[in-house]
């Protein structure tokens, strides 16, 4: 046998193939639970897990993370401050796709662009929440007593979901929101800053 | 070969976030850009204890979440995790009386062979489990998942010469137990 070990390109690649193996997605769940049991992990207050239905037609949910807290939550007295939790914070509000449009990609691809594209802006300390908005609700308008009536989100118009990300400024808020496969899809997203969140400027 | 280790700033971003408030979401967010390389390496590390993965993968976790808020980032998040996992799955084989981690005399099986490529993804990966856990952990360290000898060593408690000698043993192992077994196979 040669005394030399060193590996071959074809056989480099076959090891390396050997990285990464999914684990039972069921496991994720039970490691949290298990990690809240031991205080590791702060009460289930909100759902971190959101979905994000992409087309009026599309049956199949998009799964996001986010890695931020709850809106209307603010930054705990005692965390200490970074760079990023100091910048004014943005609403990059999601708007249902126009009716009739179709992805023509499967499921599980979908699902991992936008957790991609999510993760990337989490890992920046930048997002700070998504949301999935239930596709009906309630319109109250009027006055005291208020009609109130049931809404349902209408293809590209209606609210799909929404972000919360912190940004220096509108043009660096919408660049992120640029990388976001919503718009890819021919969405729309609108972005407003939050009043009061920071030193915004237009 | 490539390292593995991430993104660090990145891996600083979501680890800041998610220590800030420990929601799930950020703990998704971190499980979801570990949790893949972690569970293949437990596997791969076991061997044919396989059947443990879950266990130890869980008993990682846990474990990397206590430990993050001392994490000094003296090495990249993914060098650290590994070596969580791999302290796991040492103290798994110790619990199961599966023999101790330098056991790097253990005779070797031949592997067989599948019709087709000698060096398939399938027969490599049954090669490796069958090394002597001591073998395997170096080659799965270095050939699979990509850290250095220096990172190797501390996660072994080892020195890198040692990761180098026994990584270019491991690799003739390997290629041994294929070769027999494709022998065996034609006879």
């Amino acid at each position: 046998m040669s005394e030399h070990t060193e590996l071959g390109p074809g056989e480099r690649e076959k090891l390396a193939a050997l990285r990464n193996l999914a684990p039972p997605p069921a496991l994720e769940a039970s490691i949290a639970a298990e990690l809240r049991r031991r205080g590791l992990l702060a009460p289930a207050r909100r759902r971190g897990i959101v979905a994000l239905r992409i087309g009026a037609a599309a049956a199949a949910a998009v799964v996001l993370f986010a890695a931020g807290m709850a809106a209307g939550r603010r930054a705990d007295a005692g965390a200490p401050a970074s760079p990023v939790s100091d910048l004014p914070e943005f609403a990059l509000l999601l708007r249902e796709l126009p009716a009739g449009v179709e992805t023509g990609k499967r499921e599980e691809d979908l699902v991992a662009e936008y957790r991609n594209w999510a993760m990337e802006v989490a890992a920046q300390g930048r997002l700070e929440l998504g949301a999935k908005l239930a596709e009906a609700g309630r319109l109250l308008s009027g006055s005291r007593p208020a009609m109130v009536s049931e809404s349902v989100s209408q293809p590209g118009a209606g609210l799909a979901g929404l972000f919360i990300v912190r940004a220096a400024d509108y043009d660096a808020a919408v660049e992120l929101a640029r990388g976001c496969p919503h718009l890819g899809y021919g969405g729309t997203i609108e972005v407003r800053a939050i009043e009061g969140s920071g030193k915004e400027r237009s | 070969m490539e390292g593995p280790a991430g993104d660090e700033a990145g891996d600083r971003g979501l680890v800041e976030a998610f220590l800030r408030r420990r929601t799930e979401a950020a703990f998704s967010v971190l499980y979801g850009r570990y949790a893949p390389r972690t569970y293949g390496l437990i596997v791969r590390l076991l061997g044919p204890l396989g059947g443990r993965a879950e266990d130890v993968f869980q008993e990682t976790w846990i474990r990397a979440i206590e430990g993050l808020p001392r994490f000094a980032w003296r090495s990249s998040l993914a060098t650290w995790l590994a070596g969580i996992a791999v302290n796991c799955c040492r103290e798994e084989r110790r619990r199961i009386g599966a023999g101790e981690a330098g056991d790097f005399d253990a005779p070797l099986e031949e592997v067989a062979l599948a019709p087709g490529d000698p060096l398939g993804r399938v027969q490599l990966g049954r090669a490796i489990d069958r090394l002597p856990a001591g073998y395997r952990e170096v080659l799965v360290l270095h050939d699979v998942e990509g850290f250095t000898h220096e990172e190797i060593a501390g996660q072994l408690g080892i020195d890198p010469g040692t990761s180098r000698s026994q990584l270019h043993r491991a690799r003739r192992a390997v290629r041994e137990a294929l070769l027999r077994g494709g022998v065996a196979r034609h006879e």
